[in-house]
């Protein structure tokens, strides 16, 4: 009986030091940064009492997106009984892990008290969606620890489908609350619609997926494990069907407000005089994070690696784009007490708020991918999370196997 | 093995050094508190072992059930505990060898009131407004399981 | 001891019923079952009581709009001196109070008038608030616990008054009865030790001593305060009404 071989991998070569030593160095800048942010306080950051979430929220809130989006590999094998993805389970489930600590390790040192954070368990307030998040992101990690485990160990796969049913829904409440933080918000005119909750999870299942696809090709390849045309075309389709959707609900979200006459001033911010915002949007995050991979995509035949990688790399940074646009965006763009009225103030009332990120909370931004490559390169060399080849042979015959097992069972006495 | 070997030798010469080390350190002499105006809310060695928890009651009440009558308050302790340099003016409380700063060092225990509080008082404050009538009346109400656990010397001291 | 320690925190903790988003909370559960069992004109009845369900004492502000005049800046600078703000004005400068000029361009119509935190029934900070360091006094005053602040500034962005400001630098020399740090949220405390004191807010005064006459402090729901009766008398309106937070600060001729 074929069965899927997963294994360590050797971790010796200079690749594998050099990248390790790469994320450690950006991980520990990044506590030096979080560090230096705490002793002199926000204001030798970018932000200001105008922009109050930075260029940190943007990695923060992209890696917990696509955390959420990473575990849908496993989820479509699992809950869906795909068996062909059964080999990225694993995988799925250890990015999603490492992507959310990852973006809490953003937020949390970027906090003005880092060390009261536990004071939202001690306290917690549940009318605060923020609250409610940080139950979910711990569940998260508690649940999907528990999946990857029940999927590793041979004893307990029996109890894998239940955990990865669980994971799954989860999961979609957790991005849903990741949308509600902003989309619970009156005070802003980007915010306050329930559109947002949606389109965060459809956002999450791109950035995931493309991030998954990204550490997929590129760690086999330096690993020479080979990754077959037929999973490189199911993924392929995957990421298509999620870009297409991202750039459906960016187009209703911005119609919406195009329509509605007091979002039109807002409307015009982001798609003519937006100035870094309005370039992000056409060039960023339409034009490479969703029209270039689609035409890419669907223009080419057959999955090549090269398609998907190239693709991949246009979904994060049209990712990267949007939500900057989302949360940096909105803030810039001045808040509305008097709608229709022209405001003046010395509280920067009524004016476009500029922002260029300082350096403390780009060093902190980056260190969450540094941290996120920390976690992945160190698992994947101690425990067994990459099978030992995805060729079509290795797909094909477990595919295949699967369902001949299955009936056999169902016809043996 | 061999190296496994090494490491607990390392160890074991880092644990010894250390607490001779550490030990040499025991011989700080224990600072000199300076001493407050009149007389406090509760027994110096109560006080001593327990302000924190009773700062945080205190803060409690006053921030967030609303009971703004207590004077027993910090800014009132900083007001009794404070020191005047020669020309009369006020010595911030978290400054070294000042009242709170002393005992803080000595122990080592983070000081993180002063983030946030003033550390001066704003204006000299007569002890008689502080703990006067009302303050007696306001009778500051010890924890019962301090007062259960407290030698019996240490009762009420101050009435 | 440690037993001891334990008691004790539990004889600091607040009871319930001084928490009065709880008991808001408490109320809109009530209001959903009393739906589920007589639909329709007893969830009517319930969403009237919620929110404006009247306590005693709500203080407030009335701001007259046709008072204030532009250059006047009494009020600010009152609450900077009596709070120990900075007076520098920067982009990360706090700024409990601010002059905001308000031109309508179909009229050319121009008026100024103070902005600041806008005390509000259902405050959108201390909802977001994740450790409940926002929080709103059964007086109305809305204020932060700082010590509960963990300094993730969800407040600054659910704010839609611009009323938050976030302390990005080291503070030295406070004033006693305004604490105030790096790494926290802040906003105008209607300086509530002079209220308990019973004396009006720094601005108020200022306004009255120095400005012109514009603003009013009191007891919105005491009918013989001065402000109850004023704001029976002539046609006010809150900023963002259409919001439905209910802010504590009325606004005249705006």
């Amino acid at each position: 009986m074929a069965t899927m071989h997963y294994r360590e991998i050797p971790g010796r070569s200079f690749l594998y030091w050099a990248g390790l030593a790469v994320c450690a160095l950006l991980t520990v800048a990044g506590v030096g940064a979080g560090l230096y942010m705490r002793a002199e306080g926000h204001h030798v950051t970018g932000m200001n009492q105008q922009i109050v979430w930075g260029i940190e929220h943007v990695f923060a809130v992209f890696l917990i997106v696509a955390a959420s989006g990473a575990l849908n590999v496993a989820s479509i094998a699992s809950v869906f009984g795909r068996t062909i993805y059964k080999p990225l389970s694993r995988l799925s489930g250890l990015l999603a892990i490492a992507l959310l600590i990852g973006g809490l390790w953003d937020l949390v040192l970027d906090l003005g008290r880092p060390g009261h954070v536990l004071d939202a368990i001690i306290y917690g307030n549940f009318r605060s969606i923020f609250a409610w998040n940080m139950y979910l992101y711990a569940g998260f990690l508690l649940i999907t620890g528990f999946y990857l485990w029940f999927m590793m160990e041979r004893r307990l796969n029996r109890y894998s489908h239940a955990m990865g049913v669980t994971a799954f829904l989860w999961r979609l409440t957790l991005t849903t609350g990741t949308g509600s933080i902003f989309g619970f918000l009156v005070s802003r005119s980007a915010y306050d619609t329930a559109l947002l909750a949606p389109m965060f999870i459809i956002m999450s299942f791109a950035y995931g997926l493309a991030t998954f696809l990204l550490i997929l090709i590129g760690g086999f390849r330096a690993l020479a494990r080979p990754v077959g045309e037929r999973i490189r075309g199911r993924l392929k389709i995957l990421l298509t069907v999620f870009v297409a959707a991202v750039l459906y609900f960016a187009v209703v979200y911005n119609l919406t407000n195009l329509y509605m006459p007091g979002q039109r001033a807002f409307e015009g911010f982001v798609l003519l005089h937006g100035g870094v915002y309005t370039m992000l949007f056409w060039v960023g995050q339409i034009l490479i994070g969703g029209v270039f991979p689609l035409v890419l995509l669907l223009g080419k035949k057959g999955a090549s690696a090269r398609t998907l990688v190239m693709a991949s790399v246009a979904v994060l940074i049209g990712g990267l784009a949007q939500v900057y646009i989302i949360i940096v965006g909105a803030q810039a763009y001045p808040q509305q007490l008097f709608p229709g009225m022209i405001v003046h103030s010395s509280f920067y009332d009524g004016v476009v708020n500029p922002y260029i990120p300082g350096w403390p909370e780009t060093t902190l931004a980056v260190s969450g991918v540094g941290l996120v490559g920390l976690i992945v390169l160190l698992a994947v060399r101690v425990l067994p999370f990459l099978p030992l080849s995805l060729a079509d042979e290795v797909t094909d015959v477990h595919g295949h196997d699967q369902t001949v097992t299955a009936a056999g069972a169902a016809a043996t006495p | 093995m061999k190296t496994r070997a090494l490491v607990i030798a390392g160890l074991s010469v880092l644990i010894f050094f250390g607490a001779i080390w550490a030990d040499h350190r025991g011989t700080v002499p224990v600072p000199l508190v300076p001493t407050a105006q009149g007389h406090c809310v509760l027994p110096t060695a109560l006080m001593r072992r327990e302000h924190m928890m009773l700062l945080r009651q205190v803060r409690e009440q006053i921030v967030r059930d609303d009971k703004n009558d207590r004077t027993d308050r910090l800014t009132n302790c900083i007001a009794c505990h404070v020191q005047t340099n020669s020309a009369g003016a006020p010595i911030p409380i978290n400054q070294r060898g000042q009242f709170c700063a002393a005992c803080h060092t000595y122990v080592g225990v983070h000081l993180d009131c002063f983030a946030c509080h003033a550390t001066v008082p704003q204006k000299a404050v007569s002890i008689a407004n502080l703990m006067g009538t009302k303050g007696e009346q306001a009778a500051y109400s010890i924890p019962r399981v301090i007062l259960q656990n407290a030698p019996a010397s240490l009762s009420r001291g101050h009435s | 001891m440690t037993g001891d320690r334990t008691d004790l925190v539990s004889d600091a903790a607040p009871e319930e019923g001084h928490d009065p988003s709880r008991r808001r909370l408490f109320a809109l559960a009530g209001g959903a079952v009393a739906a589920v069992l007589t639909p329709g004109v007893t969830l009517f009845a319930r969403t009237l009581t919620v929110g404006s369900g009247k306590t005693p004492v709500r203080y407030g502000l009335l701001i007259d709009s046709t008072r204030c005049t532009q250059g006047c800046d009494a009020c600010v600078t009152a609450c900077q001196d009596y709070n120990g703000l900075s007076k520098k004005i920067t982009p990360d400068t706090a700024q409990w109070i601010r002059k905001v000029t308000v031109t309508d361009p179909q009229t050319g119509l121009t008026r100024s008038f103070p902005v600041m935190c806008q005390h509000c029934a259902q405050a959108t900070c201390v909802d977001v608030c994740p450790t409940g360091a926002s929080y709103r006094r059964p007086d109305g005053i809305v204020l932060v616990d700082k010590h509960r602040c963990i300094g993730c500034r969800y407040c600054l962005m659910a704010c839609p008054y611009k009323a938050r400001s976030f302390v990005g630098r080291v503070v030295k020399d406070q004033k006693p009865w305004a604490p105030r740090g790096k790494g926290t949220a802040e906003a105008c405390t209607m300086c509530v030790e002079r209220v308990m004191d019973g004396k009006a807010p720094a601005c108020v005064t200022a306004c009255a001593e120095r400005g012109k006459k514009a603003m009013v402090f009191g007891n919105l729901h005491d009918p013989k305060s001065e402000i109850a009766q004023k704001l029976a008398q002539f046609p006010t309106t809150t900023i963002r009404a259409d919001l439905g937070l209910e802010p504590g600060v009325h606004y005249r001729g705006i």
